[in-house]
This record gives C-alpha cells, sequence and structure tokens, in this order.
C-alpha cells in the first residue's frame, strides 16, 4: 500500500498524502489558491469555483477543494486558463453582489479619508484614534475641519433622507482634531529609523507640509523651503483668520516640524535659492508651490491703482500684518468663488461701508460654498448678479473713480454645463467704488524653469500649456527622475484636500525611486458599488431611518463679527458631537479588511459591469441584537449552513 | 379456435387522445350485444400520431387500427368483429397487407420495447408467456457466475441509454469490484427532457422488463437493495411499478434466496421523484433519494465506490435495464449484431416536433437522421423545409438539415456538437426560430439548476439575459462574442453534468445558425417570423376589404379604418400578438 | 454602533386550521425509516393539496426533521406548493414540442381568460393554473391536464372553452344539495 503519491505540481515533483486534496496538496508547497466556500473545519462543497486548477488529460477545470490526488497527477495551479476561468467566476459573483464595499463618503474623498471609520470612533469618544485614522493621508484635520470644501457631505447619502443636510462630518473632524491638539494623549505618528535620504520641498503650503509629514515618517530627512515668512502657503495668506485661526494653523505646522522636518523661511526658488544647490545637497526634490498669481479683471482700465487681485489684497494683510482701512468706503468683489467670499467678508471687517459682490451668473451658479454666501449677507455684503465689468474709471491720480458694468443674461449652457452669460445691450450703467477685488481666477508661475534645467544631469523640467508644472498624471514624476510636484502647482488652482491627496502620491512616488524601487502607483483596489446596479433614490432610505436634524454649527452673532476672530465656534460639547455621530448610515461594508471576494476581485481584476444583469435585492435582517444578515452580499457558499 | 382479441392501447398519450373512451364504448357495445370476444388493455405500441390505437386479433392474424375515436368503435367492430371484414382503409399495421404507415415500421427493431403495446402491463403472466423472467432463471438454471454476466453484458457493447454513452458493463464492473456488504441499484427513471417520453412508455408498457434488468444487474453487482427513482409527473407509471412489484415478489423474483440462489436477497421499491430535472443526475439523484435536497456533489468519489448511503451503488437509466434480460436471454452477440463499431445495439427515440408521424421509434444504431425523419418520420408536414432536429433535450444541440446524413451514434453525434442524449428529438422547420430555441433551452436549464456552482447559477441566468435581449430585438454585437465566451466557461467550470452541457443549445445554434443570430441583433429581425418584438405587421390596401374583423379584435385599438376602405396598423401601438393576422380571411396582412 | 432603524413590522400569517390528525398515518408509515423526508412531505401534500405552516411544525416534532432542512427541500422541489391551491389545477405544458407548437398562446389565453398570472390561483378558489416542463405527450402538443384528464392539440380558444366548462359543471354539481 503506497503511502506517498508522486505528483507533478506545477511542473515541479512532489510527494502528495493519499487522501489529499489538490489545495492541500498545493498549500504544503507553498503554492496558495484562492478560495470562497473552503474551510478546513468542513467538508469541501464546490460551490464557488474560484479554486480551480488545470490537471493534463481531464477535461475542464477542476476544483482543488474537493479533488483528491491520484499517482502521477500533472497539476497547474496558475497558467492563464486557470486565471481567466477565476476571473470569471470572480466578475459572475460580483455581478450579483449588491453591496457597497466603501461609504461614498470615503470614495469621493480626493484623500480616500476613512469618514465612516472616524465618525465610528469619535461616536466612541476615541479622539486620538480619530485623528490617527484620518491622518493616515490627511495630516492636517484642524485646517480641513473648518475649511474644507467636503466633497464627502456632497455625497453623503443621508442627504436622501429630506431632512435637509447630510452628517455634518466636518464639524464631527473639527470637533476631535481641536481636542486632540490640546490633548495630553495627542496623536503623534511613529517615525522609521533614519535612511539617511534628503528631500528638499519647495513650499509649505499644504501640500508641501503633507509632502513632509508622510516623508519623514519614513525615516527621510524634509527640509521645506518656503518664500513667505512663515508657513501655511494660502491657508495662512489666503484664508481670512475669521475662518482659520493663525494659531491652528501653526499648531498643525508643529505637529509635521516635531517629527524631525526643517522649514527655511524667505528662500524662494529661482531667486533666493538655486537649484545648483538643491541638487548637491538632496536626493530629490518636491515642488509644491501653488498657484500664486491672481488674474485680474482683463477690462480697461484695470492697471488703476486700488484694484488689487484678491488674493494679493489677503495676502499683503498678513505679510505686513496691517489691515486695510476701508471706512467709507465702497469695495467692489468681482467673481463668485469661495476667494470672492473672503475678500467682501475681509473687506466688511476692514470697516467697508459697502460691499458689493459682482458676478455674471446668478447665485445657483457660485461656486462658492454655500454657507459663506449665506454668512456673507448675514455681514451685509450685497450682491449683484447677472452683472459683468466692462471698465474701470479712473480719476485724474489714477484711482478706481467708478467702474462700469453690464447686464447679462442666461443663455445656452458652456462645455462646463453651466449656462453663458450674453450681455444685454444698452444695459450699462457705472457703480462708483473705491476699491476693487477681482477674484476671478489663479495661475500657475514657474519662474525657475531655467535654473533647474540648466542644472539638471538627467531629463528636463517643463510646463504644460496651461501653465502648470508637467508631469506623470499616476506617479507626480517630473521630467527629471528625481523630481516631483504636487498640488495647485500641477492641477491649476483646486482645493486643499485635493492637494493632500496629491501630495501623498507625490510622496509615494518619491519614496519609490529614493528605495530604488520601480516608481509606480499603487494598483487600483477592486470596489463594489450598489450605484452600478441601480440609483438609488429617496424610497431607499425614508421610512427605514428616524428623522434626526443635523446639529447646526453654533456662530458668532452677526453684529459680533466686525473683527477677526473665528465665526464658527465648534460643537459644544460631546454629547452634541455623539449625537451627530448617530445620523451616520454606516453605508461602507463592515468587513472591507478582511473580505476574501474583495482581496480575490482586486488581485485578478474583476469587473462588476462585465455580467451585469437582474440582480437580487434583499432587505437586511437586524432581527438579532448582534448578528446582521445581508443576503445581499451572499454568494450562496452555504457555509453557514454546513457548520 | 382461439377467441378473438381486442386490445385497446392504453398508454399516457392513448388516453389523452380518448382511449379509456374508446375502452368503454367497446366494453359496452360487447355488453349490450353480447359479442364474442377477449377485451383486454395494452400500453403504447409507439405510434402516438395514430392514436387512439385498437389491435384486434383473429384466426388470419394481427390487424392494428388507427384514430378509433369514440365515434369509429362501432364501424370497426361491426364490421370486423361482427362481420369480419378487416376495414382496410383504418388500418395502420398488419402482416397482411401493405399499409401507408409501414415505413413507420419497417426500419424499426423493437429489443426495449419489444413487449410495449402487445401485452398487459399489469398481468405478469402475459410477460411470462412472452420470455418473461426467462433470463434470471437461465442464470440460475446455469449457475452462471455474476463475473460471466458482467461479461456477457460487456460484450453486448451496451452503452449507457440515459445521455452518458458509458459502457454498461463497466459501470457493473466497477460496482462489483467495490467490496461492501450493502449494494444498491437504481434505476434512473426520472426522464426530465421535456420532449422525451421513451422512458414513460416502457415504465407503462412493460415494467416487469426493467425489474428483471434490475434483478440480473443486482445479481451481477451484488446489491442487496434497489430503487426506482420515478419522476412523480408520471403517476401511471409508479402505479404500474408498484403492481409489477407486488406480483414480482409474490412468484419469487424479488426477495430472500431469489429463485434458490443462495444468498442472492434483493427488493425494490419505489421513490417518487419531486420535480426536480436535476434530479436525473447520479450524486443529485442519491441525494434526493437521502431525503435531502437534489444537489450534485463532487465525484470522486464515484456512485460505484461511494453511492447510496455512502455504500457502492450502480445507477443506470430504465431504458438500459430493459435491455438487459433481452441481452442475457439471446446473448451478447445477437444484439452486437446490430449497430456500429462502437455504439452497439438499438436506441429509442422520441420524435416530435414539426414532423408528420410523432411518437416512439426504435432503430439500431448507424441509421441516419434523414431516414428517421423522412422514412420513419414521415418528412415535415405542410410540406415545409426541414431545418434542423434538436438532439439530447436541453443538454444537446441542434443539427441542421445540411448534416441530415450523420449516422446515430454515440460518437458521430457528438462530433457534430451535440449529444445522443436520452433520445429526445425534436424536429424543426423553416418557421422555428433557432435563437428562440436556444433560449428556451436555457431558460428550461436556468430554472432547473440547482444553484450550488457559480457557473451554472449565475452564468446561465447571464447568459439568457443577454439571449432575451436578443429575442426582443436589443442585442448588441458584443453579444455573441460574450455568450460564446460565458459558455465555454460554464462547460469547463461546472461541477455535474447539468450546467456542463446547458451551453450545448446555444454553442450548437451558434455554430450552425449564426446567420439567424446576427439578423436579430444587426438587421432586428428574425427571418422565422417568431419572436415577436422584431415583427411587424401590416395591411396590403389592395388586399383590404375593410371588413373590419381585425380592427374588432385587436386588443390595444392599434388598426384604424372604415367600412369597406382599407384599414391602417398603427405600428407604435402594435404589440405583435399575431391576433389580427390569424383572423384575416382575405390574407391582406403581412408579418415581416 | 446602532444607528435609529425604523423597524417595519412583518405581516401576520393567516392563521391556518387544518385537522392534522389526518397525518398521523402517514408520520407512522415512516417512523424509523432513512430518507423519509420527502415521501413524508409528498404525503402531506397529498392531504391538503398544500403543505400548511402548522404541518411543518407537526412533522419536526413528532419526526425530528429540523425546520430548516424542511423548509430547504420544499423550496428546492418544484413539486411542493406553501400555498393553498385552486380545486383543479391546470397544468399547460411547456416542453420542446409543445413550445414549437406555440404553448405559450395556451397559457396567455388561460391567464387573459382567467385573470390570473402563472402560478396563481383564481379568486373563487376554483383554478390554480401552471406551467409545466413535459406531461410526455408530445405528439399531442400542445397539451394541458386539467382535473386527471389530458386535452391535446388544444388552440387558446378550445383551451379556454374546456376550463370554462368545468367551471360550469362544477357549479351545477354543488347547487342541488348544498
Amino acid at each position: 500500500m503506497n503511502d506517498s503519491l508522486n505528483i507533478l505540481l506545477n511542473g515541479k515533483i512532489v510527494v502528495g498524502k493519499p487522501g489529499e486534496t489538490i489545495l492541500e496538496l498545493a498549500k504544503r508547497h507553498g503554492y496558495h489558491i484562492p478560495t470562497l466556500c473552503n474551510d478546513p473545519r468542513l467538508e469541501p462543497y464546490s460551490s464557488c469555483y474560484v479554486c480551480v486548477v488545470e490537471v493534463e488529460g481531464l477535461r475542464g477545470l477542476l476544483p482543488s477543494c474537493s479533488t483528491k490526488i491520484i499517482e502521477g497527477m500533472k497539476i497547474d495551479t496558475e497558467t492563464n486558463r486557470v486565471r481567466k476561468a477565476r476571473k470569471a467566476a470572480l466578475d459572475l459573483l460580483v455581478s450579483n453582489h449588491y453591496a457597497d464595499c466603501v461609504a461614498p463618503c470615503k470614495e469621493t474623498c480626493p484623500a480616500g479619508v476613512d469618514v465612516q471609520g472616524y465618525i465610528s470612533l469619535i461616536e466612541k469618544g476615541l479622539y486620538n484614534e480619530a485623528i490617527g485614522l484620518i491622518k493616515e493621508v490627511n495630516p492636517l484635520p484642524a485646517i480641513c475641519g473648518r475649511v474644507c470644501v467636503r466633497p464627502c457631505e456632497a455625497a453623503c447619502r443621508r442627504n436622501q433622507l429630506d431632512e435637509g443636510t447630510g452628517v455634518g462630518i466636518d464639524y464631527l473632524k473639527r470637533f476631535a482634531a481641536d481636542i486632540d491638539l490640546e490633548s495630553k494623549t495627542r496623536y503623534i505618528p511613529k517615525v522609521a529609523d533614519p535612511t539617511g535620504k534628503k528631500i528638499a520641498i519647495i513650499g509649505a503650503g499644504p501640500g508641501g507640509l503633507s509632502c513632509a509629514y508622510f516623508l519623514q515618517q519614513k525615516g527621510h530627512q524634509c527640509d521645506i523651503y518656503e518664500a513667505s515668512p512663515l508657513a501655511g502657503g494660502w491657508l495662512r495668506y489666503g484664508i481670512p483668520e475669521y475662518r482659520l485661526p493663525n494659531d491652528i494653523i501653526q499648531k498643525e505646522v508643529d505637529a509635521v516640524t516635531e517629527l524631525g522636518t526643517r522649514i527655511f523661511y524667505n528662500r524662494k526658488l529661482g531667486e533666493s535659492l538655486n537649484y545648483f544647490e538643491l541638487k548637491e545637497r538632496y536626493d530629490s526634490v518636491i515642488l509644491t508651490i501653488g498657484s500664486q498669481r491672481g488674474t485680474l479683471i482683463g477690462c480697461e482700465g484695470d492697471d488703476a491703482e486700488n484694484v488689487f487681485s484678491g488674493i494679493d489684497f489677503l495676502r499683503n494683510m498678513e505679510i505686513t500684518g496691517q489691515r486695510y482701512n476701508f471706512e467709507g468706503k465702497t469695495v467692489a468683489v468681482v467673481g463668485g468663488g469661495n476667494t470672492a467670499m473672503d475678500c467682501c467678508r475681509t473687506s466688511k471687517r476692514c470697516n467697508a461701508d459697502k460691499v458689493y459682490v459682482i458676478y455674471r451668473r446668478t447665485e445657483n451658479e457660485m461656486p462658492a460654498n454655500p454657507i459663506e454666501i449665506h454668512e456673507s449677507k448675514l455681514e451685509g455684503v450685497e450682491y449683484l448678479f447677472l452683472t459683468n465689468p466692462t471698465r474701470v474709471n479712473k480719476k485724474e491720480d489714477g484711482s478706481v473713480k467708478s467702474i462700469t458694468c453690464l447686464k447679462m443674461e442666461l443663455g445656452a449652457a458652456d462645455s462646463s454645463g453651466r449656462r453663458r452669460p450674453i450681455p444685454i445691450e444698452g444695459s450699462a450703467f457705472d457703480l462708483e467704488v473705491d476699491y476693487i477685488l477681482a477674484a476671478i481666477g489663479q495661475k500657475t508661475v514657474v519662474n525657475f524653469l531655467d535654473n533647474v534645467n540648466q542644472y539638471a544631469d538627467n531629463g528636463e523640467l517643463k510646463t504644460n500649456r496651461w501653465g502648470d508644472i508637467d508631469c506623470d498624471k499616476y506617479t507626480l514624476q517630473t521630467g527629471i527622475p528625481s523630481m516631483f510636484a504636487a498640488g495647485d502647482g500641477v492641477s491649476g488652482p483646486a482645493t486643499i484636500i485635493e492637494a493632500i491627496a496629491q501630495a501623498k502620491v507625490a510622496s509615494l512616488s518619491c519614496h519609490q525611486y529614493l528605495m530604488a524601487l520601480p516608481v509606480k502607483p499603487l494598483s487600483k483596489e477592486f470596489i463594489s458599488r450598489k450605484d452600478n446596479f441601480r440609483k438609488l433614490e429617496k424610497s431607499d432610505f425614508v421610512e427605514r431611518y428616524q428623522q434626526q436634524l443635523r446639529k447646526e454649527m453654533p456662530t458668532l452673532d452677526a453684529d459680533q463679527r466686525i473683527n477677526f476672530n473665528e465665526v464658527e465656534l465648534g460643537y459644544e460639547n460631546e454629547k452634541i458631537a455623539l449625537s451627530e455621530t448617530q445620523r451616520c448610515l454606516e453605508c461602507g461594508c463592515t468587513e472591507y479588511f478582511s473580505c476574501d471576494l474583495k482581496k480575490y476581485c482586486t488581485e485578478y481584476d474583476a469587473s462588476q459591469g462585465k455580467y451585469n444583469g437582474d440582480f437580487k435585492e434583499y432587505e437586511v435582517d437586524f432581527s438579532h441584537p448582534y448578528i446582521e444578515i445581508d443576503n445581499n452580499k451572499c454568494i450562496l457558499c452555504s457555509r453557514c449552513i454546513r457548520i | 379456435m382461439a377467441k378473438t382479441k381486442v386490445i385497446v392501447g392504453l398508454g399516457s398519450c392513448g388516453i389523452a387522445a380518448g382511449a379509456r373512451k374508446t375502452y368503454e364504448k367497446i366494453k359496452q357495445l360487447q355488453e349490450v350485444e353480447n359479442l364474442d370476444f377477449e377485451l383486454k388493455k395494452t400500453s403504447c405500441i409507439g405510434m402516438c400520431f395514430r392514436e387512439p390505437l385498437v389491435e384486434i386479433i383473429d384466426e388470419h392474424g394481427s390487424y392494428i387500427y388507427g384514430n378509433v375515436d369514440e365515434g369509429r368503435v362501432v364501424e370497426v367492430i361491426e364490421r370486423h368483429v361482427i362481420n369480419h371484414e378487416p376495414v382496410k382503409e383504418l388500418v395502420v399495421k398488419t402482416d397482411l397487407f401493405q399499409t401507408e404507415d409501414n415505413h413507420f415500421f419497417e426500419d424499426q427493431v423493437k429489443i426495449a420495447l419489444r413487449h410495449c403495446g402487445y401485452i398487459d402491463p399489469e398481468s405478469i403472466d402475459e410477460y411470462e408467456a412472452h420470455e418473461g423472467y426467462e433470463s434470471i432463471k437461465k442464470i440460475a438454471d446455469n449457475e452462471i457466475k455474476p463475473e460471466d454476466v458482467i461479461g456477457m453484458i460487456l460484450e453486448s457493447g451496451l452503452r449507457g441509454r440515459g445521455g452518458g454513452g458509458f459502457p454498461t458493463g463497466m459501470k457493473w464492473k466497477f460496482a462489483r469490484n467495490s467490496i461492501s456488504s450493502e449494494k444498491y441499484i437504481i434505476c434512473n427513471a426520472d426522464e426530465g427532457d421535456p420532449g422525451a417520453f421513451m422512458d414513460r412508455s416502457l415504465l407503462e408498457g412493460d415494467p416487469h422488463a426493467v425489474l428483471e434488468g434490475m434483478i440480473i444487474g443486482a445479481y451481477a453487482i451484488g446489491a442487496t437493495g434497489g430503487v426506482i427513482y420515478c419522476r412523480a409527473e408520471y403517476p401511471l407509471a409508479i402505479k404500474r411499478l408498484n403492481i409489477a412489484i407486488e406480483q414480482a415478489r409474490d412468484k419469487g423474483y424479488l426477495g430472500d434466496h431469489i429463485l434458490g440462489i443462495e444468498g442472492f436477497c434483493f427488493d425494490i421499491y419505489v421513490k417518487e421523484g419531486a420535480g426536480a430535472f436535476v434530479c436525473g443526475e447520479e450524486t443529485a439523484l442519491i441525494a434526493s433519494v437521502e431525503g435531502e435536497r437534489g444537489m450534485p456533489r463532487k465525484r470522486p468519489p464515484f456512485p460505484a465506490v461511494s453511492g447510496l448511503w455512502k455504500k457502492p451503488t450502480n445507477i443506470n437509466n430504465v431504458e438500459t435495464f430493459a435491455n438487459i434480460p433481452w441481452i442475457v436471454f439471446h446473448g451478447p452477440g445477437a444484439y452486437a449484431k446490430y449497430g456500429t463499431a462502437k455504439s452497439k445495439g438499438t436506441k429509442v427515440f422520441a420524435l416530435a416536433g414539426k414532423i408528420n408521424n410523432s411518437g416512439l421509434v426504435e432503430v439500431p444504431m448507424g441509421i441516419t437522421i434523414h431516414d428517421i425523419i423522412f422514412k420513419l418520420g414521415g418528412g415535415i408536414p405542410d410540406g415545409k423545409r426541414f431545418k434542423a432536429v434538436q438532439l439530447g433535450g436541453p443538454s444537446g444541440g441542434c443539427i441542421p438539415e445540411y448534416l441530415a446524413n450523420t449516422i446515430v451514434d454515440y460518437d458521430s453525434v457528438n462530433a457534430t456538437g451535440a449529444i445522443m442524449g436520452s433520445g429526445g428529438m425534436v424536429v424543426m422547420d423553416e418557421s422555428t426560430c433557432m435563437v428562440d430555441v436556444a433560449k428556451f433551452f436555457l431558460n428550461f436549464t436556468q430554472e432547473e439548476s440547482c444553484g450550488k456552482c457559480t457557473f451554472c447559477r449565475i452564468g446561465t441566468k447571464r447568459m439568457l439575459e443577454i439571449l432575451t435581449r436578443i429575442t426582443e430585438g436589443e442585442g448588441e454585437e458584443e453579444d455573441i462574442e460574450k455568450l460564446e465566451e460565458l459558455a465555454y466557461q460554464i462547460k469547463d467550470n461546472s461541477l455535474c453534468g447539468l450546467g456542463q452541457t446547458a451551453p450545448n443549445p446555444v454553442l450548437t445554434t451558434l455554430k450552425y445558425f449564426r446567420d439567424e443570430y446576427t439578423a436579430h441583433i444587426i438587421e432586428k429581425k428574425c427571418p422565422a417570423k417568431v419572436c415577436k418584438n422584431l415583427l411587424t405587421y401590416e395591411i396590403i390596401a389592395d388586399k383590404c376589404t375593410g371588413c373590419t374583423v381585425c380592427a374588432k379584435k385587436c386588443p390595444v385599438n392599434a388598426i384604424s379604418g372604415e367600412r369597406k376602405l382599407p384599414h391602417l396598423i398603427d405600428q407604435e401601438a402594435c404589440t405583435h400578438c399575431g391576433d389580427c393576422y390569424s383572423r384575416c380571411k382575405f390574407d391582406a396582412i403581412t408579418v415581416s | 454602533m446602532r444607528i435609529a432603524r425604523i423597524k417595519t413590522c412583518k405581516e401576520e400569517p393567516k392563521s391556518d386550521v387544518v385537522d392534522l390528525s389526518l397525518m398521523d398515518g402517514l408520520i407512522k408509515k415512516y417512523q424509523g425509516k432513512k430518507g423519509s423526508m420527502i415521501p413524508l412531505l409528498q404525503g402531506t401534500q397529498a392531504l391538503y393539496g398544500f403543505i400548511p405552516p402548522s404541518a411543518f411544525e407537526k412533522l419536526s416534532k413528532e419526526t425530528g426533521l429540523a425546520l430548516s432542512d424542511m423548509y430547504g427541500v420544499v423550496t428546492f422541489y418544484a413539486q411542493f406548493r406553501l400555498n393553498p391551491v385552486g380545486k383543479y389545477i391546470i397544468k399547460v405544458c411547456h416542453g420542446t414540442a409543445c413550445h414549437v407548437q406555440n404553448a405559450s398562446k395556451i397559457s396567455e389565453s388561460l391567464q387573459e381568460a382567467l385573470k390570473v398570472p402563472d402560478g396563481g390561483t383564481t379568486e373563487d378558489n376554483l383554478f390554480t393554473l401552471e406551467s409545466v416542463a413535459c406531461l410526455g405527450c408530445c405528439s399531442l402538443a400542445p397539451v394541458m391536464m386539467l382535473g386527471g384528464e389530458t386535452y391535446g392539440k388544444l388552440t387558446g380558444t378550445e383551451a379556454v372553452k374546456i376550463v370554462k366548462n368545468i367551471r360550469i359543471a362544477d357549479k351545477t354539481d354543488k347547487s342541488p344539495s348544498e
């Protein structure tokens, strides 16, 4: 009686025990075959067919979990045919998997912050841990908790419940971040042992600070070179203090420098800083320079005195430390974005008599945060919609006398989807103003191209046709292999969270480069989405969850605001924050981290839409206090029955 | 002189055609007129297209009358029985002269169906009078050893008639070689193929043949218990089987020490199926007998090693068992005389669909499909063109007209992409849409899928969805490629035969009728004019007399027009139900 | 973390009033036999026309078979019914031969005439309309089985007529003695 069987496994001769299955044999010899319905404690069932292998001479592919080995079998566990079959099995399984792997909030966040996760930690009162979770991808939670544009809240499914708002995600983040900043057990990440590599980061804005935060943890020495006297970039020099106090900025910057990063101020690349130096002393360089130039109105007479670009207006005050005095004056702000809001509300705080916002479309089309628009109105800003400036009229001394505007009406939609404003003939009128702030847009300025390219050994740094830094879309590596870029400087003016998201990508690429690993982006993971099956509607939510309105953010009274004190005051206490956390619908799957189905789908590049068609929809069974049965996710492997 | 016998065919399709009423009428007539003849019942002779059938055996011989419904009884009995004058026009089979339907019987060789239609299935005496139980007696009298019985079956070349085509002798050998004090032999009477009724006729017409086959099998492999798994939709078969088992027990063919053979103790019981096609698969069948859901299990271990209650089990089809007694009695050589080199013997086919002579035929392997359809089958009705024939039910495939000269044997049929299957042969003409046929079969297998393995459960569903879209006019160009890719994956990666063969109808229709698929997808037309959504009904103004019949009957009021003036169909509103087309007496409506 | 959900109250199943003692003989017959679940369920269905929920309870208590196993078997096989059926069950054959001979038209006509979907029962509980896979009478396609009788070579109108006749016959059967 033979005690051992000779098997040819993946080209190697191995010895198997009689009665063993192919799966067991492969495992013993270090070959991992994916399985879903198999469990070592149960009899093999052969339902999922993900564990198929090829055996020479036998038709079709065989499920390795239940096929016993016989003498002389020739087994192949990784041929093309096998991989195709496994992918097909997974494609079919997920085509009926009506569920979300991650919540829409996490998916929509450009940086991929685990919103559902940190809300859950806040609910448990674990604020430090919540901040730790956020800081895995976003090192500036106290800042973002105040001024982020919050795409997550727009995607939040709570919005479907007819309560007017989604979950107050950002308010909760701010609440936790403020507690953590003051806490004795403040979250501080571990820093790896020094690698001996040195990185120069140009710009101490959100992009640069994030890059430093991520790379310093890996053990590389990060030195930031900042052109201004202080760190923060547009956070400090653009966003007014009543929205984002400077001391909060400083605390977040300190959290980066305490890891070992150094910041050198008043050093501008191309002027007070030469690339030659950087090349000598550093192993790589990351450009996080932002979009520094504000666009002027572009009409006749906009070179008059007292016509500023909005961002210059804001920056000057911060750099000089002096406020403008607009007492008795009238200020016109042109534009409809968040910068325009910052300008008009700051003008009010500079004691302007009248502040106008001139915007060529209507309020509905304004890209600014609706909360800002609302607050600005409370503070007395006046709006002139469907109005466009055509000429700035000067006084004799060259300063602004008035601004000629034309009324507009909305025509057909343009390529961005918004309706085009069309001038109404003969509707011109003059508006008497003293100052004009142009908050129409920004552009990137790369004034050190020659300097860099002159000394670069390898490759060339270029800009694209919009003037932004040219680099690989996925790795953010520039034409010079040791140089990377992130933030507004690459994408053009965007948002803080996007800069942070890009910083993470650039940091990974830089780290790979320094460690002589191939520079490539993280592979896409497989995500199952309910949206792939059908659009979710109100009827899926209303009638299933009890109504609970959002806890609103307490603010300063409108008449207390002619100062630069923070307007939003933060949630008063833990109880309020707790009740807000309970509005979270927990859309993402709790098994996200341990799910085998997801793991294999990522490995085999399964596609949920390949075999789309009818799918089963079930009600989730919540009757048990601890166990939740969601039949939408069931793959019918019957392990639960067999056990 | 032997009394005249009048035998009425009372198989299920006979009864459906009104044979019971015929029987009652004959009985009534016999009583009223005090006629002297023996009135008997028998089962289906296979000539379903002429039911109800009545056989009259007088001193000259046998005359089988066809289409003898209640109304014709008086004429036939009066003329033939009373006046001794056969009604030649109604005779469909006799040895005494040629009839129109002779060719239906000419090429048939009845081995499995040898007794069907000739004996009373509820009488063991009649069975014994016709070679019944002679084979088991032969084995007992000559002390033939079990191994030798197996040898005979091997030599005969008999292959499983349920569809698998596995050499029966080998199967028995494996079961014999498994050592166990408890062994089982199971008869698979779960004839699930829609369109197949061979097993039903056998069970209703000659249950003892099946029992004898099982007894011989039990002796050969050493079985202690036997089960006949019969689907519940055959109540008459179940009834007759139970009667036959009782009778067999009474005469000592079942029970302890059968026919004096020391140690040969064997009994059979009937287990009713519960309506699941998948239970025709061996391991699913075993699960069902064990009282569980009929979900297939992985093989190995094969049933011959570990089957029912984990004991060695041998499963054979009804037709296979029916052949066994004949082979043992007449010797394997006699059986091997028929058929081709690798497919010996005969096979029963159930001819149905667009064919003149639908019914059961038993032909030697090696006959061409063309001959079966045109010689025995009488060709296509209404002069329509033969298009294809579906062999093997939902696991099989379509063989197109131009391959009609394919001979019927396991290997030749497999070479075309179809399978022999259990013997269901459905004939199709030019008015059958092949895409619709593929959809029909896939719909069946999809519903009957047990749902255990991923590819069969979800894969067939997705294939069905694609096919449905195609028949509704929403097919896309990539669909054919998608179908094929999925089909091959499902074939490769399914646990049991249902999944492995479910894509066959689609694959064969794609192979031979690809142009119909492209017509559906690209031109959005159904050449056979079957798929509703792709049809356009139009009124030819010249032919329309304005009789308003169609307009009145249209369920969605899509037809407008005044009396005596040509009518018009509103294409937007038309639901393609075809009502107007069938009602128009003037041929004024076209469908394209 | 539990968010506040609104629990939907489940519909109370209609209480069935059936005489369970009819099952005693059946249970005794199969007492102690292996693999008896399916015959027990078939026998129960033969008694009541379907399997009432209380019958499951009784079977489970007296034979030890698990409720979950029985539920699994009953939902697997097409034969078992969990809802009461009409007095007459109309089985329209949808086998291959019948399909090719336009069996769908028969089902459609019956559905329209009786105003029930496939598998449904008429309001007066007289007819249940089912589609079955194959009745084995292919030469008479299209075929329908009703009240133990098989009807072949049907058209939609004929099928409806047959059903109507049975309805009339049934009424006249009932009227005098009631």
